[in-house]
């Protein structure tokens, strides 16, 4: 029997598959297990509205770590004051990260970035200082040149000038 | 040092590098113990994300015309669902065991069983962990597989097991059990399980089978799901 409307973009198979990226991506960004949880699940029904563009993709993994870090961001950006967990309440296993910065250095590096710049900024400096990803790298997921990554990235690097965060000597000494 | 991406180290885990980019990433992990430690806590995360079900809300929206099937097996089955309304009993629980999970059909293949919660106009699939009142309507349905039978059996919190019934199955498809449960006021874990056999089981074998921790029967697929009830 031929089922009418049946699509063969197995989301299903998606999850099992990349459910543990996205999952680690929203709880870097999120904090809040709850929060992440719940953005997990808008990211892979969100794919049935991109199914067109994700199947012109090469990369699985890359469209949905972009997807889920968009999801993410545009969560934050939306909700006004919403209860997170503190630190040092997360289970050891959400506490710990898979980025480049710790879980403290994202929290300073997200309300900076959402304070005072532009939301394409705020992308190129998640996916640099976060995820550690070139400048390339991050004109190749923006779709934009590296060089105007770095543009922006020197742009928000200018706005910490004055104040500069500990973690930015960091990961720049 | 520049340190690896994030998604460069989920690149490599996946196996989606090449020898030519996968060489300057292994020399760095030798060399770095702040990206080893991350691609270690990548596979913590994947080893912990493998043991937990796939939420309902993913799984495939019924299309019209499985509606329209599902419909069609509603008006035949409304007599028995009228009659076969079960009330979940339990008592107030202490330090409640957690329900484990079989591992059978986790992360891939088909949904075995899925809870749905029916409102007035409307239903929709439930997912693990899922909180509920008591008075919530829970309908459950089954992917039988090619097995010939399927036990429909809960426990509570407490551990208690209620088998409630062994129906012949329909074949491959997701099929609605022809009745539905209406959760009672106890609060904690309430588990549902799907037991799939090739012979009819006998109930004293479920009730044991169900008690074990983790969750074993001979010859058989069990699949199960957990809501919580406040
Ligand atoms: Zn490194």
């Amino acid at each position: 029997m031929t089922r009418p409307g049946a699509d063969p973009l197995d989301i299903t198979a998606l999850y099992c598959r990349y459910g543990d990226l996205v999952l680690g991506r929203c709880r870097t960004l999120l904090r809040n297990e709850a929060d992440a949880q719940d953005a997990v699940q808008e990211v892979f029904l969100k794919l049935h509205r991109y199914r067109d563009s994700f199947r012109g993709e090469s990369s699985p993994s890359t469209f949905l770590f972009k997807i889920a870090t968009t999801t993410c961001l545009n969560r934050i950006r939306t909700r006004k004051r919403r209860p997170e967990d503190p630190v040092e309440e997360l289970p050891p296993a959400v506490e710990a990260t898979d980025s480049v910065l710790d879980r403290l250095a994202v929290r300073d590096l997200v309300e900076r970035l959402l304070a005072k710049q532009d939301e394409r900024t705020q992308d190129c400096v998640v996916y640099h200082y976060v995820d550690g990803m070139t400048h390339d790298e991050v004109g190749d997921i923006l779709g934009i040149s590296g060089a105007a990554v770095r543009k922006r990235i020197s742009t928000f690097r200018a706005s910490l000038r004055d104040a500069p965060p500990p973690w930015l000597a960091e990961i720049e000494p | 040092m520049t340190h690896i991406s994030t998604l460069k180290l989920h690149q490599l885990r996946y196996g989606e590098l090449d020898a030519h980019a996968r060489a300057p990433l292994d020399a760095h992990l030798a060399a770095c113990a702040a990206c080893a430690a991350r691609l270690s806590h990548q596979d913590d995360t994947r080893a912990a994300f493998v043991r937990a079900p796939v939420p309902a809300a993913i799984l495939p929206r019924p299309t019209w015309w499985e509606r329209l099937g599902a419909l069609r097996a509603a008006l035949v089955l409304l007599p028995v669902l009228a009659a076969g309304l079960f009330v979940l009993r339990g008592v107030p629980t202490m330090g409640a065991p957690t329900v484990e999970a079989p591992t059978e059909r986790l992360k891939g293949g088909r949904p075995l069983l899925e809870a749905w919660v029916q409102t007035a106009d409307s239903a929709r699939p439930l997912y693990t962990g899922e909180r509920l009142r008591s008075g919530t309507r829970v309908q459950l349905k089954y992917d039988a597989g090619p097995h010939r039978f399927v036990t429909i059996a809960g426990r509570d919190a407490r551990g208690t097991v209620e088998v409630y019934g062994t129906l012949h199955a329909t074949g491959p498809g997701l099929t609605t059990a022809p009745f539905a449960l209406t959760l009672d006021d106890t609060k904690g874990e309430q588990a549902f399980f799907a037991i799939l056999t090739d012979t009819r089981p006998a109930p004293d074998a479920v009730q044991r089978a169900l008690k074990q921790s983790p969750i074993r029967m001979e010859d058989s697929e069990i699949a199960s799901v957990v809501l919580l009830k406040e």
